[in-house]
């Protein structure tokens, strides 16, 4: 076991980075004074993780879904109900997969030992029966039909497919009713053993532990010891056009007020390595900020015009392989608040950033910087988020804080050719009248 | 730093931040509801200096993000407005912050951006809206509009009826005159309190905020609870039909049960067991045994005394889940459950009081509830002793005490 300490100097913190012969890796980072402890293993298999290398160098197609469905399966092995097991120790246990990583985790306020115990065994040794996974699917399509009611979740991967033909950024983490229904034994064994080696996960300690004691208990276990060094988990992307998938589209919903989201792609030129990918991220951010954000000029115009209310939001992400950015609100002038909202992007390069602008968002950034680890939830997501899209976070604060306001001019002339979509999400003029409608039986 | 008993300040080295909440104490009234809602954002949208939320925002980011948040609530039979925010250290930033902080706190409350003796007409009327269309978003959580519904009707006549983030029926009612009034009132009559939590260079931001904030002690009468109770009538069984794919069930309770009553860690304790967890009992049996419905959680509410059970179920198991709620109720209040279930309620419970440690926020809200519902002085660990001495005959006795009262279902189909 090899292990580092790296010193994060402007907030005070600090982690300590051990790696075991096998390749797993684990990070503790110290919070003296906290209550909460929190422990995830971080398992860089995602629901974009859809086409992968295995052994012999071949590309595997996997099942839409797969990685969320066997993130479900995990808490099945065992005869006994798992989060009880977690309760009895004084931890409380959970799971999530997004687009790249799957993580499992629990938080206590009592000692890590035990809950660490189960954790790891949960995570490597899973049973996958085939009447685990028939319960499993019922359960995961009836969470598919309660998200098919919330509007934002709609929204936002609506906006997705509109502007990708083939990135898996565009599918439901959860997979397809049909994917979910065809899961079998043998297609979730041979992705679990491709997503689940040793060098492909990494565990993140956040709070008042002894640091020492904890390496020295993963030490003993055979989960840190056992097999030969494995290597990362390779993925490899379909074709995907500069252009926009769908340059506009109308879609009805079952809500009182139309969302208008007007959507751009960055071209794959613009995608980088991680840590440029992560720092084009934050000049988006700048930039979208500075172009719609509350303290612009636009922002208030949009409102004061009432093509927007306080729903008006703004995103913009980037990785290695994908990078868009999408402006959102709720609107009763749809046709004007998108011809607004596009007139903003194609006048970005001509809208100057005053020096004071760019100050206050820097200084913004710095603020939610050191907030961010206020809670151990923040510390161990900006780790874990981080960790898993391979950026180093003092690396990346200090090029962040380097951004000039030149950089960000020649990122508005980039947006300004970026390709558009436009998506209408419109009431459908059925029930929505929100008043009276109670009634005695 | 001067004492003041209207200043309170919860000691720790633990954070990165100051977290600072101002709070004006007023009744709470049906006719000032919406005015009430609206003060905090109107004045926080424009002051003589900032006078646009454009300007505000600048300072706000330029101040590393110290964002000044409005916010009110109806905490018993009162009306608390707070101003709140959390300031970087200037130890850890290199550079004083806090008196600029203090002076725009100050600025926010006492400068606003005004014509002719009034609050500017087109800020008010961007308010307006912006409250009648996050009012009427409310429409498009399902869950959330259920429960509102819900809530109106059972407390139809109570002022817990009113919702304290405004009333989209009555907003139009709102005019300057009504706001200014209500303003006036607030920064002449309101109480003012002051929390912090922070390192000890808390005490200097505290000090620069008190000179220029006259703090006003809170009248020692204040009703802190609401005890409001109607005339004992039949159950209430409203449905409401809306465009929706699973049906929301709301199943309201009474009890006599308040945050400063004997039996509340009992009160607390049985809610988590029938519905507050995963490991409740009726998550385990209705959910995942019987299948009834996609999601089932209670909460109890001890301010009002009020407890709900709230489900995302299929339209067509509406009675049978009525049914099963009602089952467990009585299999918990004649004592079938194991002390081991018992325990694990209590660990729940525990582990959530450990964790608000960590959050300033729900210090301040800690704080702030042992001074005017329970009249003593925080103890942290006070809820670890009275939760250990709750038996399960205490957690029986709750659970036959609560009274059925209200049966709301918003269901799919054609409104009629």
């Amino acid at each position: 076991m090899k292990t580092t300490t790296k010193t994060f100097e402007r907030v005070g913190e600090t982690m300590r980075t051990a790696t075991f012969p096998n390749g797993l890796c684990v990070h503790i980072v110290p919070k003296p004074g906290f209550a909460k402890k929190s422990v995830a293993y971080l398992v860089r298999f995602g629901s974009m993780h859809r086409w992968v290398k295995d052994a012999a160098g071949k590309t595997v197609e996997l099942p839409q879904g797969i990685q969320h469905f066997i993130e479900h399966l995990l808490f099945e092995s065992g005869a006994e109900d798992l989060s009880r097991r977690f309760l009895s120790v004084n931890a409380v246990v959970n799971a999530y997969t997004t687009t790249n990583r799957t993580v499992y985790y629990f938080q206590t306020t009592d000692d890590i030992q035990a809950p660490l115990g189960l954790l790891t065994q949960m995570v490597f040794h899973p049973e996958f029966g085939e009447a685990a996974i028939r319960k499993e699917a019922a359960i995961i399509e009836s969470e598919f039909k309660m998200y098919e009611d919330e509007v934002d979740q709609s929204v936002y991967l609506d906006g997705l497919r509109s502007l990708y033909f083939a990135h898996p950024i565009k599918d439901e983490v959860l997979g397809t009713l049909d994917t979910i229904r065809a899961m079998n034994e043998t297609t979730i064994r041979e992705a679990y053993d491709l997503g689940y080696r040793k060098g492909n996960i990494e565990l993140v300690i956040v709070g008042d532990v002894d640091a020492d004691q904890t390496l020295a208990y993963l030490a003993s276990r055979e989960e840190f010891q056992d097999g030969a060094s494995s290597d990362r988990l390779k993925a490899v992307y379909p074709e995907e056009a500069d252009r926009v998938a769908s340059p506009s589209q109308r879609i009805p919903k079952p809500i009182n007020i139309a969302y208008a989201s007007v959507s751009g792609k960055l071209p794959k030129a613009m995608l980088k390595s991680p840590l440029d990918a992560a720092l084009l991220e934050i000049k988006l951010g700048f930039l979208l900020e500075s172009l719609i954000g509350k303290q612009s000029a636009n922002y208030h115009e949009l409102i004061e015009k009432s093509l927007a209310n306080d729903s008006l939001d703004f995103l913009g992400s980037v990785e290695p392989t994908f990078g868009f950015f999408r402006i959102t609100t709720e609107t009763r002038k749809i046709d004007a608040t998108v011809e607004a909202l596009k007139r903003i992007l194609a006048k970005a390069a001509s809208t100057p950033i005053s020096p004071e602008q760019f100050l206050a968002s820097r200084n913004r950034m710095i603020g939610s910087f050191y907030r961010s680890f206020n809670r151990i939830d923040g510390v161990a997501s900006v780790f874990s988020d981080y960790l898993a899209k391979d950026v180093d976070v003092e690396a990346l604060m200090k090029a962040a804080l380097d951004i000039t306001i030149e950089d960000i001019l020649a990122l508005s002339k980039d947006l300004a050719n970026a390709s558009l979509s436009v998506l209408i999400h419109h009431p459908d003029g059925g029930t929505a009248t929100g008043a009276n409608r109670a009634k005695m039986v | 730093m001067v004492p003041n008993p209207q200043i309170h300040m919860i000691p720790t080295d633990q954070f990165k931040t100051l977290s600072v909440s101002l709070k004006f104490i007023g009744p709470f009234e049906a006719r000032t509801v919406n005015e009430r809602a609206l003060l905090p954002q109107i004045l926080l949208a424009a002051t003589k200096s900032h006078p646009s939320k454009q300007a505000m925002q600048l300072r706000f980011d330029t101040l590393y993000g110290t964002q000044v948040s409005g916010s009110v609530a109806k905490i018993g039979m009162q009306s608390v407005i707070s101003f709140s925010a959390s300031i970087v250290r200037e130890d850890l930033l290199g550079r004083p912050i806090y008196a600029a902080v203090a002076d725009l706190f100050h600025e926010i409350l006492f400068a606003p951006k005004t014509r002719s003796g009034r609050f500017l007409k087109g800020i008010v009327q961007n308010e307006m809206q912006l409250l009648s269309d996050s009012l009427e978003a409310i429409y498009n959580d399902k869950t959330e509009y259920a429960y509102r519904q819900m809530r109106a009707k059972m407390f139809e006549g109570e002022l817990f009826a009113n919702s304290d983030q405004g009333v989209l029926e009555t907003l139009e009612a709102v005019s300057s005159e009504s706001l200014w009034n209500a303003y006036q009132k607030m920064i002449r009559e309101d109480a003012v309190e002051l929390y912090v939590v922070g390192d000890v260079s808390a005490n200097a931001f505290a000090d620069a905020l008190a000179k220029r904030i006259p703090m006003r002690p809170v009248a020692p009468d204040l009703q802190w609870l609401d005890r409001e109770m109607p005339q004992s009538r039949d159950v209430l069984r409203l449905v409401d039909v809306d465009d929706v794919k699973q049906a929301k069930l709301d199943i309201g309770y009474r009890t006599t049960t308040w945050y400063d009553s004997d039996n509340v860690f009992a009160m607390f304790v049985f809610n988590t067991l029938f519905g507050d967890s995963e490991q409740s009992v009726l998550f385990q049996s209705v959910r995942e045994k019987e299948h009834l419905c996609y999601s089932i959680q209670s909460s109890f509410h001890h301010n009002k005394g009020f407890l709900v059970v709230s489900a995302g179920i299929e339209g067509s198991k509406v009675e049978q889940t009525i049914a099963a709620v009602e089952r467990e109720r009585q299999r918990i209040a004649s004592g079938d459950f194991t002390e081991e279930d018992l325990e694990l309620a209590k660990r729940w419970l525990m582990e959530g009081q450990r964790r608000g440690l960590d959050s300033p926020t729900s210090l301040i809200v800690r704080h702030f509830n042992y001074t005017h519902q329970l009249k003593r002085p925080y103890d942290k660990d006070a809820f670890e002793t009275y939760l250990n001495a709750v038996t399960k005959k205490d957690v029986q006795a709750a659970a036959a005490l609560i009274g059925l009262d209200t049966i709301h279902v918003l269901t799919g189909g054609t409104p009629r």
